[in-house]
């Protein structure tokens, strides 16, 4: 018979497991703290204003703020959803995040495998640094940049089509023009930074498979087909199970510098809806309604994407 | 070792420093050693109201008067965002400047909403006791409105009496009303080359000959490339003069309209619909600057600068401000000439609709609920509402910035001079900075609109306001009020506010007449599915409601 208050077997076995935890931690305690520092980034700028989600079921009074404000249910959701323009402004977010996901993502993935393939190692790191370069320009920059280039009024696109007889294009202003100029500018801006990523996944791939590979008789072709996508494909995976999650948000900045009178239509989008109402029409409520849904169904998105991924591939997020 | 300590104990010196630092800029006042000098911050919320370089609002010639007569020296803040969403960031995290002057257009304008539920929410301070005590130059403030937006946005009956806020810029008599001249201005050069006299462009069909006479003449700007027809400022500011002729001004206060008999939202009515398609008709044809719907203030002024624009849509005033010193200068035939008047859909001038007195740009300053020192506040607001104040304010200091000539001030020459060379040089003196001024009384207390400018010798100017005169009206009671008391006032209000997706701009790019006609129809049932049509019928039986 045990005596009373001495250790189970088990709970010897769970404290000296956490002790070697501990002694691990310790051992690398410089990762662990700069691991901290990102735990600390989510916790501050995300976990904590997730309280501010009640605000989409409250009726938002300055002086009583978030959490005095009176409950009013859903209240802002009907709102929003029986707004006769929800649904064009559901089909355009969708539409603009499809695009983006069908020629963004895979434009990432394809520049980091030309980018392997360069073998002068300063050209590619010139390469590297000027692809990354427009990630860091404001989108308010690089829309001011594509309305000169692309301006009617001595835009340098015009001006070369004007040199051959053609009539002056408004770019920025024909519908058709609209999603062809939404997709290559999001191209130029992120291609470089997504790229980073699959850079790196490809660094990791053991070498020896590509010289057993060639002494077979492989070309570069047949070794990206056929070893390195292979063994990137977890990442890739991975990444378009993260970017699923983003279907909901066409991008404020992007759609908002880019919208006008004339695509109006397709420009329509959530992020800029709640914006507008939200955060010029003073309705916090109404905006934080529209954030809600839109993380809901993200939310949604990335469990089923996740779950047929893991049954399909056995890649899975968690 | 000793270098260890040194170094500690520099670094606990400069610890102690950056603390002491963050600590004195914590909050936002002030005060000296004799504890009679406060330090409170004033927003000026109106887009573009940042203070050029050099120029220090806490310590100038005109902060010091200040701060001697009244103990306070203002910390003034801009508006470096649109003015709602900085009212609202103001309000929603219960920072609130000491002082505030903001827009306040009245009725379901965002600015007014929510100006209106911070005081409703205890946010400001309230005026009534401050201004018995500390400000006898504020007490008919009100005096001036007009009834329905006195009782309406000033003293609602949830204020319960207590009034929150104050209007700014009223005209201090008619004199002052001030007209701007909003109207389409034309390159005096091409005007003359076409043989057209500015005067006979009276309608917006007889813009439109001339708009194709102009793309014709292939007229070049002073780089030598080919002119744009027409075009606005930022922002498509403003494209409404070129279709005056498809405007009535009857009901030129309200967002809703009259047509035989009934109200209707004014994007129901014929007269929208012909403004699109005329807009739609300039815009296929290329006679109006496609990109100026969304071009920057940057973009647009260097536009005009150039002479690249040869119609443009605006006021007087902005062109004059901002061609003077470039276009006018290298080019003065280039100048800018006012078409008309043009005459609006009645028949008559279209003139601009102005509220007799009630001040031109809709603002209103008010005191936030946080200030430590209200009274401080109120003292600072009152001196500068005195005929002093508004003397110091307009001209700085007498013998310094200004002289009496005939009783009236007038800069000396050297800063008359140094005014002409740098129009921001008056505000590195601290003049014209503090904008919490109740009346405008520029032309009938000192005779000039301008420094310099008397408004009876600007013949550019008289000619303006006489193509675009101003309308000046008593006892209008909106149409806006009298929606406010709809059942369902809060859904129209989003409705409004969301729109209907850009349908009816679209309208103005359609390829043919008949998609345009298609999308002003599509246009119309989102309205019609979000319940205006009720609420039409509600307002058309009570459109007299609030008249007298």
């Amino acid at each position: 018979m045990r005596k009373r208050g001495a250790p189970t077997a088990q709970a010897t076995v769970a404290k000296s497991e956490f002790r070697k935890t501990l002694v691990k931690i310790d051992r690398y305690r410089s990762l662990y703290f700069f691991l901290m520092l990102a735990a600390a980034w989510y916790i501050v700028f995300k976990y904590i204003p997730l309280y501010g989600i009640t605000l989409a079921f409250k009726d938002f009074s300055y002086a009583d703020g978030i959490f005095g404000s009176d409950w009013v249910g859903f209240k802002y959701f009907k709102t929003f959803i029986t707004n006769p323009e929800f649904w064009n402004m559901v089909l355009n977010t969708v539409k603009i995040s499809v695009l983006k996901l069908c020629f963004g993502f895979p434009a990432g993935v394809i520049f980091a495998l030309m980018l392997n393939e360069i073998t002068h190692s300063a050209s590619k790191r010139v390469m590297q640094t000027i692809s990354y370069l427009p990630h860091f320009v404001s989108w308010v920059v690089i829309v001011s940049i594509m309305n000169k280039f692309l301006s009617p009024y001595g835009g340098f696109i015009n001006e070369i089509r004007g040199s051959f007889g053609y009539e002056p294009v408004f770019f920025m202003g024909e519908p058709g023009w609209f999603y062809p100029l939404v997709l290559i500018s999001q191209i130029y801006k992120e291609v470089g930074w997504s790229s980073i990523i699959y850079l790196s996944a490809i660094s990791g791939v053991d070498q020896e498979l590509y010289e057993a590979a060639r002494v077979d008789g492989a070309g570069h072709m047949r070794c990206i087909w056929s070893i390195t996508i292979p063994c990137i494909l977890p990442t890739i995976v991975l990444q378009f199970l993260l970017s699923v999650g983003n279907l909901m948000h066409a991008g404020f900045d992007q759609i908002y510098l880019m919208s006008n009178a004339a695509n109006s239509h397709l420009s329509n989008v959530l992020d800029v809806y709640g914006i507008e109402v939200g955060i010029k029409g003073g309705k916090f409520s109404l905006a934080t309604a529209v954030g809600l849904f839109q993380s809901v169904i993200s939310f949604i998105l990335v469990i089923s994407a996740n779950a047929i991924s893991k049954r399909v591939s056995e890649i899975s997020l968690w | 070792m000793k270098m260890k300590n040194w170094k500690k104990t520099l670094a606990a010196v400069m610890s102690l420093v950056m603390t002491a630092g963050c600590l004195s800029s914590c909050g936002t006042k002030q005060t000296s050693g004799s504890g009679e000098e406060v330090t409170l911050t004033f927003l000026n919320c109106w887009q573009g109201s940042e203070l050029p370089s050099g120029v220090d609002s806490e310590h100038n010639p005109v902060a010091d008067v200040i701060a001697e007569k009244t103990g306070v020296r203002i910390k003034y803040l801009a508006c470096t965002t649109s003015e709602i969403e900085r009212l609202n960031l103001a309000f929603a995290t219960n920072d609130i400047p000491d002082i505030i002057n903001a827009p306040f257009q009245g009725a379901h304008n965002s600015h007014t909403i929510a100006i209106k539920k911070a005081a409703s929410e205890g946010l400001l301070t309230p005026l009534n006791d401050l201004i018995e005590e500390y400000g006898p130059n504020l007490k008919d403030a009100w005096s001036t409105l007009d009834k329905d937006f006195l009782e309406n946005d000033f003293e609602p009956e949830n204020f319960e009496g207590e009034h929150y806020f104050f209007p700014t810029g009223v005209a201090a008599t008619e004199a002052d009303v001030s007209n701007n001249a909003y109207n389409v201005y034309a390159r005096k050069d091409i005007l003359e080359a076409l043989g057209v006299a500015p005067e006979s462009v009276n309608s917006s069909e007889k813009l439109y000959e001339l708009m194709k006479k102009i793309k014709a003449g292939n007229f070049k700007d002073i780089n030598g490339q080919d002119v744009i027809v027409s075009g606005t400022w930022h922002g498509g500011w403003t494209y409404e003069p070129f279709y005056n002729s498809y405007v009535s001004q009857r009901d030129m206060f309200s967002s809703f309209k009259h047509e035989n008999g009934e109200i209707k939202l004014y994007q129901n009515t014929e007269r929208y619909k012909d403004q699109i398609l005329f807009m739609r008709k300039i815009i296929s044809e290329g006679l109006f600057d496609l990109e100026c719907q969304k071009q920057t203030s940057a973009i647009a002024v260097e536009k005009m600068a150039t002479g690249k624009v040869a119609i443009v849509g605006g006021h007087y005033t902005k062109l004059k401000q901002e061609l003077t010193g470039t276009l006018y200068a290298t080019n003065p035939e280039m100048e800018y000439l006012p078409l008309g008047p043009i005459m609006n859909l009645d028949g008559e001038p279209y003139s601009q609709g102005q509220v007799r007195r009630k001040g031109a740009f809709g603002g209103v300053v008010m005191i936030g609920g946080n200030t430590k020192y209200p009274e401080k506040a109120m003292q600072f607001i009152n001196f500068m509402n005195s005929e002093e104040g508004m003397l110091l304010n307009r001209y700085g200091i007498e013998g310094v910035h200004y002289t009496m000539v005939d009783g009236k001030p007038r800069l000396t020459p050297e800063w008359q001079e140094k005014y002409e060379k740098d129009p921001n040089s008056l505000k590195k003196e601290g003049i014209g900075l503090y904008g919490v001024i109740r009346l405008n009384n520029y032309i009938s207390a000192y005779g000039e609109s301008t420094y310099g400018v008397d408004p009876n010798e600007d013949k550019a100017y008289i000619r303006a306001k006489e193509a675009s005169p101003l309308l000046l009206v008593d006892d209008v009671y909106s149409l806006n009020y009298v929606a406010m008391k709809y059942e369902k006032y809060d859904d129209i209000l989003t409705l409004m506010q969301t729109g209907d997706g850009g349908l009816m701009q679209r309208a103005m790019y359609a390829a043919t007449e008949e998609e345009a006609l298609d999308l002003i129809e599509q246009s119309r049932d989102v309205y019609e599915r979000g319940g205006i049509k009720e609420f039409e019928a509600w307002m058309t039986e009570h459109q007299n409601d609030g008249q007298e």
